[in-house]
Formats: C-alpha cells, sequence, structure tokens
C-alpha cells in the first residue's frame, strides 16, 4: 500500500494530465446548463484509482483539488471545503468499485468503476456546497442531474477505452493483482 | 479552435516582481494565507469579512500587481455569485421558517434570513478569491510545494510519506509542458486527418474527445515506465537527503508579516464571536 | 487557376507571438512545388521545416500581413477555402507520426482519415486499408488486426504513411520522413517513398540530413533559421557549397568523392548517390569498365 517508485512517478503523471485538462479547457465539455459545462477533469483520478490503487486514486485527486482551488473557474471552488476535500474520494472509491466489482469482467468493472467516481465528485461536490450553503438543495439537486449524467458517461467512454489499451498494449490485468 | 495548445501553459499565475509580498519566505506566504483562508471559513459575520476583505485590498495595493489584472479575473465569477445569491434568497424559506416573507415564487419562499446569508456568502467567496489569486500571484507554484513540504516536515516522523508526495507534486508540474505538447501533437494530427474538433453537439464533441483523451492517457503509461526506470537507475529510494534547490531563510520581514496577520486574524476572531452581526 | 500545385510568398510565423516566449520560426519564406516535382527541404534543427510543412496541409493559416501560401490554387487565408478539403488532397505525414495512431486496431487507423473525409463507402473501407498498407510495404494479413502500439517503430511509421496514402492524396507532405529509424526500416521506407516518387506523385520531403534526401528528390530547398537560403534543381544546390556550409549541412561522402575527383581533373559528370552507380562512372573515367 505504499508509495513506491512507480506509483509516485504514475501519480505525478497522472496528476499532470489533471491540470493539462484544467489549463487548456480540454476537460469541459459544453452543456446547455446553468454552468454550462461538464468536466472530465476528474477521470485521471478514476484512472489511477483503478490502475493503481486507493493511494494513487487519493494523490491525483487532491492535486486535481488543489489545481481547482488555486484557479477557481467557478467561484464556489475558491472555498477550500468544496473544491479540495470531495476530491480526495473520487480515486478511493473508484478503486475499490473496481476491486470489488472486476469479477463482471473488465469492461463492466471499469465502467461502474467511472460511475461510481464520478458520482463521488459530483454529490461530494454538491453535497458540500449546500452543505456550505453556498448552493440551496433543490438547485443542486437540478445540477447533479444535468451534469451527472454526461460526466458519467463521458468518463466511463475513457475509463474503458483506457483501460481495453493498456490491457493491449501493456498486458495490464492479465498479470494484475498486485495493487 | 484550439489548435495552439500552447507548449508554456500557464498552471501558476506567478508575476514576478519585487514587493513586500513578493519577498516574503514562501513558507510565510503558504502559512499565514493558511491562517486567513482557515479564519474565513470558520467566523462568520459582516464586520470580520469586511475587515478581511480591506486586509486583502491592502495586500493587493502593497503587491503592486495591477489591480486590473486581479479583477479582470474576478469578474466572471461576480456573475456566477450574483446568480447563487439570487438562488440563496428565492430558496431560503424551509432554512427560515420563521422569518417574515419577502415574496413569493410559486411554492417558493424569500426572506430576509436569505438575503443576509447569501450576502455573507459572497462576502466571503470574494475575500477568499482574492486571498487565493494574492498567493498565486506573488509565487511560483514549484516554490509553494516546496515551502509546504517544508511546513509540513514534522508529519514525516509520525509515518506520512512527506518526501514521497512531494515529489509527486514536482513531477506533475514538470510534465505538464511536455503533456501540453504532445497534446498538441494530438490535436494537430486529428485535424489533419479531417477531424472536425469543433463542430456537433454534445455527443458529438464527448466523441472527438477520446481519441485525444484516450492516447494521451496510453502516453504517460509509456512514459512512466521510462521515470521509473531512470528513477531506480539512480537509486531512488524515497525522500531522503534530497536536497532543495533553493534554501529559504527567514527574515525580520516575515516576522512583521506574521504579527500583522495574527493581529488582523485575532481582530476577526473578536469581532466574529462578539459582535451580532 | 494555373499556379504551382504550391505557393509560398513572404511567409512569416511567430509562436506564441507578444509573450515572453515568442519565438519567430519562419521569416520570409518564398517556395514553389510544380506538379509531378519531388521537392527536398532541408536545414539543420530547428530551422522552421515542420512549421511549414503544417502551412502547406492547412493546419496554419498566415495572418493577413504575415504572408500567403496558396495550395491547389487556393489562398489558404482565404474564407471560401475549404481547409478540409486541403488536407485530404494534400496530405501530411507528420514528425514521428507513429506516436500519433491513435486507434485500437491498424484497421481502424488506417481507416480513421477514409471516415472523416467521407472518401470510401464503409462496406469498401478494409479493401481500401488494405491496398494503401501494400502501397506503404506492410503485409496487411500480418498488421490489420493488431494493435499498432504493438507493432516495431518502422512498422508503426508506415502504418501512419498508409494513413494517409489512403486518402490518395494529390501531394505528399513528408516530415522527417526517414529519421529515427532503423537502418532495415529506413532502407524498406526509402524503398516504398522511391516507387511513390517514380509514379509521379507529386511530394515535399524535409530533413536534417541531405543523404536521406539525394536518393528522392529532384529539387531542393535549403532552409536555416526560419529562410530559404537557396531553392533550385537537386544539381544546382548541391554545387552550392557556400549555402550548404552556411546552413550546417554536410554532403554524403560518396557525393565530395566524386567532387574532389573531378576537381582534379578526372572527367566525371554530375555526381551520382548511388554507391554502385558512383563506383561505376568512376571506373568508366579510369578506363578500367
Ligand atoms: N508548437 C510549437 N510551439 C512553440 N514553438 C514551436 C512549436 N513548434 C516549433 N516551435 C519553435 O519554432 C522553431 C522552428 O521549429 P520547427 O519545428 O518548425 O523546426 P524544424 O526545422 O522542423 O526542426 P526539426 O528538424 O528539429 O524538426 C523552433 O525554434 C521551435 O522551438
Ligand atoms: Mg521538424
Amino acid at each position: 500500500m505504499g508509495l513506491n517508485v512507480r506509483r509516485i512517478v504514475i501519480s505525478g503523471l497522472l496528476g499532470a494530465v489533471a491540470i493539462l485538462l484544467g489549463a487548456t479547457g480540454l476537460g469541459f465539455i459544453p452543456v446547455p446548463t446553468p454552468a454550462a459545462h461538464a468536466t472530465i477533469m476528474h477521470v485521471p483520478a478514476v484512472i489511477g484509482g483503478v490502475l493503481e490503487g486507493p493511494v494513487v486514486g487519493l494523490l491525483v485527486g487532491l492535486i486535481f483539488g488543489l489545481f481547482s482551488f488555486l484557479r477557481a473557474t467557478n467561484p464556489i471552488f475558491a472555498d477550500p471545503l468544496v473544491a479540495i476535500l470531495p476530491r480526495l474520494f473520487i480515486g478511493v472509491t473508484s478503486a475499490y468499485a473496481y476491486r470489488g466489482l472486476r469479477r463482471l469482467g473488465m469492461v463492466p468493472g471499469l465502467a461502474v468503476a467511472a460511475t461510481v467516481g464520478t458520482l463521488t465528485n459530483t454529490v461530494l461536490v454538491l453535497a458540500m456546497a449546500v452543505l456550505r450553503g453556498y448552493l440551496p438543495a433543490p438547485v443542486a439537486w437540478a445540477v447533479g442531474f444535468t451534469h451527472g449524467v454526461p460526466e458519467i458517461i463521458v468518463a466511463a467512454l475513457i475509463t474503458v477505452a483506457v483501460g481495453l489499451g493498456l490491457a493491449r498494449m501493456t498486458g495490464w490485468e492479465a498479470k494484475d493483482g498486485a495493487s | 479552435m484550439m489548435m495552439e495548445v500552447s507548449r508554456y501553459v500557464t498552471i501558476g499565475r506567478y508575476v514576478p516582481g519585487d514587493s513586500v509580498l513578493h519577498r516574503l519566505d514562501p513558507r510565510t506566504k503558504l502559512l499565514t494565507f493558511g491562517l486567513l483562508v482557515s479564519t474565513l471559513l470558520v467566523v462568520k459575520g459582516y464586520v470580520p469579512y469586511l475587515l478581511l476583505l480591506g486586509f486583502a485590498v491592502v495586500l493587493l495595493l502593497l503587491s503592486r500587481i495591477p489591480v486590473r489584472y486581479v479583477l479582470a479575473g474576478l469578474r466572471p465569477a461576480l456573475w456566477v455569485l450574483a446568480i447563487l445569491w439570487v438562488f440563496q434568497i428565492i430558496f431560503s424559506g424551509s432554512s427560515y421558517p420563521d422569518h417574515p416573507t419577502l415574496f413569493r415564487l410559486g411554492s417558493w419562499r424569500a426572506t430576509w434570513g436569505g438575503v443576509h446569508a447569501g450576502a455573507l456568502n459572497v462576502l466571503r467567496i470574494s475575500v477568499l478569491y482574492l486571498l487565493t489569486s494574492l498567493l498565486t500571484l506573488t509565487a511560483g507554484l514549484v516554490e509553494l510545494a516546496d515551502a509546504g513540504e517544508m511546513l509540513l516536515s514534522p508529519l514525516a516522523r509520525l509515518g506520512v510519506p512527506l518526501n514521497e508526495v512531494a515529489l509527486v507534486f514536482t513531477i506533475a508540474l514538470r510534465f505538464v509542458p511536455t503533456l501540453a505538447e504532445e497534446l498538441e501533437r494530438l490535436v494537430k494530427a486529428q485535424i489533419s486527418r479531417g477531424a472536425r474538433l469543433d463542430e456537433g453537439g454534445f455527443l458529438g464533441r464527448a466523441r472527438r474527445l477520446i481519441p485525444l483523451v484516450v492516447p494521451l492517457f496510453l502516453s504517460i503509461f509509456d512514459r512512466a515506465e521510462d521515470l521509473i526506470l531512470a528513477m531506480e537507475a539512480r537509486c531512488y529510494r524515497g525522500g531522503r537527503g534530497r536536497s532543495k534547490a533553493v534554501a529559504f531563510a527567514f527574515q525580520p520581514l516575515d516576522a512583521l508579516a506574521a504579527v500583522v496577520v495574527l493581529a488582523v486574524v485575532a481582530a476577526a476572531w473578536l469581532t466574529g464571536l462578539m459582535l451580532p452581526f | 487557376m494555373s499556379r504551382a500545385l504550391i505557393e509560398v510568398k513572404g511567409l512569416f510565423h511567430t509562436y506564441h507571438p507578444n509573450t515572453p516566449f515568442a519565438r519567430e520560426a519562419l521569416r520570409g519564406v518564398d517556395l514553389k512545388l510544380e506538379s509531378g516535382q519531388v521537392l527536398g527541404l532541408v536545414g539543420p534543427s530547428p530551422s522552421g521545416k515542420s512549421t511549414l510543412l503544417q502551412y502547406l496541409n492547412g493546419l496554419y493559416v498566415p495572418q493577413p500581413d504575415q504572408g500567403k501560401v496558396w495550395v491547389l490554387g487556393q489562398d489558404t487565408a482565404a474564407p471560401d477555402t475549404s481547409l478540409w478539403e486541403i488536407r485530404r488532397r494534400v496530405a501530411l505525414l507528420f514528425q514521428q507520426p507513429e506516436q500519433q495512431l491513435f486507434e485500437p486496431t491498424v484497421l481502424r487507423d488506417v481507416a480513421l482519415g477514409l471516415r472523416n473525409f467521407g472518401v470510401a463507402l464503409e462496406d469498401e473501407l478494409e479493401k481500401r486499408v488494405r491496398e494503401a498498407l501494400e502501397r506503404a510495404g506492410l503485409d496487411p494479413e500480418r498488421v490489420l488486426r493488431r494493435y499498432s502500439r504493438t507493432l516495431s517503430g518502422g512498422e508503426r511509421r508506415r502504418v501512419a504513411l498508409a494513413c494517409i496514402l489512403a486518402l490518395e492524396p494529390e501531394v505528399l507532405l513528408l516530415d522527417d520522413p526517414l529519421s529515427g529509424l532503423d537502418p532495415r526500416g529506413r532502407w524498406r521506407l526509402l524503398g516504398v517513398l522511391k516507387s511513390l516518387a517514380e509514379r509521379g506523385i507529386s511530394m515535399v520531403i524535409a530533413s536534417t540530413r541531405l543523404d536521406y534526401l539525394i536518393p528522392l528528390v529532384d529539387s531542393l530547398a535549403v532552409m536555416a533559421d526560419g529562410r530559404i537560403l537557396a531553392f533550385g534543381s537537386l544539381h544546382e544546390v548541391l554545387n552550392r557549397e557556400d549555402v550548404l556550409r552556411a546552413a550546417g549541412l554536410q554532403l554524403p561522402e560518396i557525393w565530395r568523392v566524386q567532387q574532389e575527383l573531378r576537381s582534379r581533373g578526372l572527367p566525371l559528370g554530375e555526381p551520382a548517390a548511388d554507391p554502385a552507380e558512383a563506383a561505376r562512372r568512376i571506373a568508366r573515367a579510369l578506363g578500367v569498365a
């Protein structure tokens, strides 16, 4: 469970992808809602959790959270309790979801893990925003549905494609079990 | 079209300068920032918030960063804040059942309680936003990461793998430009082969995103193998003995900053606790 | 309009203009490609070759005061020019294209452009892909269903070439196609490119090395620091020693030997690039053959 060289390197590189997705705007997909875009910035944390376990997922989530705090695109992320705290759990829940479900096969396992990770992000961020008083609950529900669904779809598509690619490329999963 | 993914994507917003704020030790910047932010998160009230807002504005002036530059970043946020305020007013009925009704919107009831709570939120977020901007404008991210590592170093003795985590940050910051280049190549290759990246509705865009993002993810696993080998070849076994590129040193200025910030924070706490608004 | 296939006039390009990172990559480039011509673009690294090729592919379009680019008679900056159309007809093989294969299988990668450009019906896709792979010197049976990342570097580069050959472009832009391959991979790709040139396809080939270009091209442009130092037929340019030296380029040894022999009075014609051909000519000149 410790931080060996492999986990350090992969956490760092996935963290770089999370930052890049935010800094280039590539992580935002326009959707017709008030907040105007769905995000895939949480996907690196999901992938880190699924491939390398909860510790990597947590670290990538931390980088994502710090970045969204320091470069708040939406003012409620100026509050670190909304920006950072929920992000720590994305990769962790994805990791356990995948472990629990990989018996079902790699593709369903990855899709469900991505769904769980995305829900973790959406639900915890919105819950925190409600708790801190920034969003009234009815508004949070509405945002949750309009964003949650497209975000789940895109996150699942990407996670499955990356998993399949890695399986072909490096035989990941075939030799897995260590993490 | 976002083809020129800059290979110099700016992740930090550091603006070099030699103002009083710039010259503070990064550890001082980070510590005082942490103090101010946690005060804002806990304390509530117009007086402490206005006090902190005033202090943030003084810091902004001291930093000699063009005020317009900072406010330009705040402007889009102000719109969202205004909308949030309106929402908080409209939906406040259930939180303040005994407050008189301002107006009704369908089954929703607006109250003065909502107006106040919303105003406090807007104030708090504005100050938080200003403070975060000041921090990232006057200190580089690498510098801040190093300072954070040094400040948290007591945790390492408790078994938290602090050096390793710091290394994760270093790698992340170091590789953003490299991956930006990679992304630019992918975007160009797609467009050159006939992809129309900026057309189509949500699903179309999402689908076109996949051939960009998936190879990007896969390429980092290629890169990871090389990097792991390189680090293992250099016998990297955790952070022991990693040396800092810059040695930080506290100056009298840092002591002064600490005293001032402590005074402001104490005032905020006291007014927050004692005054009813 | 009866223009050349490609024409560039007074082209400038600056990366990240008005920032501390501003970098002038092109400083007034003029260039022309006639139909059926194979043009070599040679220059040290970096001299602006890749940037220039991206203009010819419509990836970059000149700003109003930064020069003009006509491709297939169309001004790429004109609002009614379809850059999308240009990208199919004047296709670009990027530098190190093996890093830009995106799809899970070779089949899908080669088919991607065909699909995007809508040039093949769905049921003839596979046939077109097979043809393109063959023209790129690959065995379709062996690679079609493979994952491209599991192929060798040389094979991957030929898959990338197949990706653009499948579009049946009128002009090929090849960015440093031979570098970074092992000798065998280079030799095989060279054969593929030669056979394309023999079929009369117009090409622009960029490289840092003259010895990679000499067997392929009939004219040559020497680039350095974002400028064209010389432009003309292969032999014309190769005799401009001053220019080659200024650009820091080296003639292949076999070429220099022939030049030396000629300057010492041996009646050799223009030097030959192919060692066997050179030996034959030298032998003939010495009267031993
Ligand atoms: N995408 C980019 N962003 C920023 N600067 C760039 C970019 N591409 C090239 N440059 C800069 O422009 C200049 C010309 O680069 P270019 O790639 O066109 O040269 P080149 O002749 O192809 O070099 P090489 O032989 O190494 O491929 C270089 O100084 C390079 O650093
Ligand atoms: Mg180049």
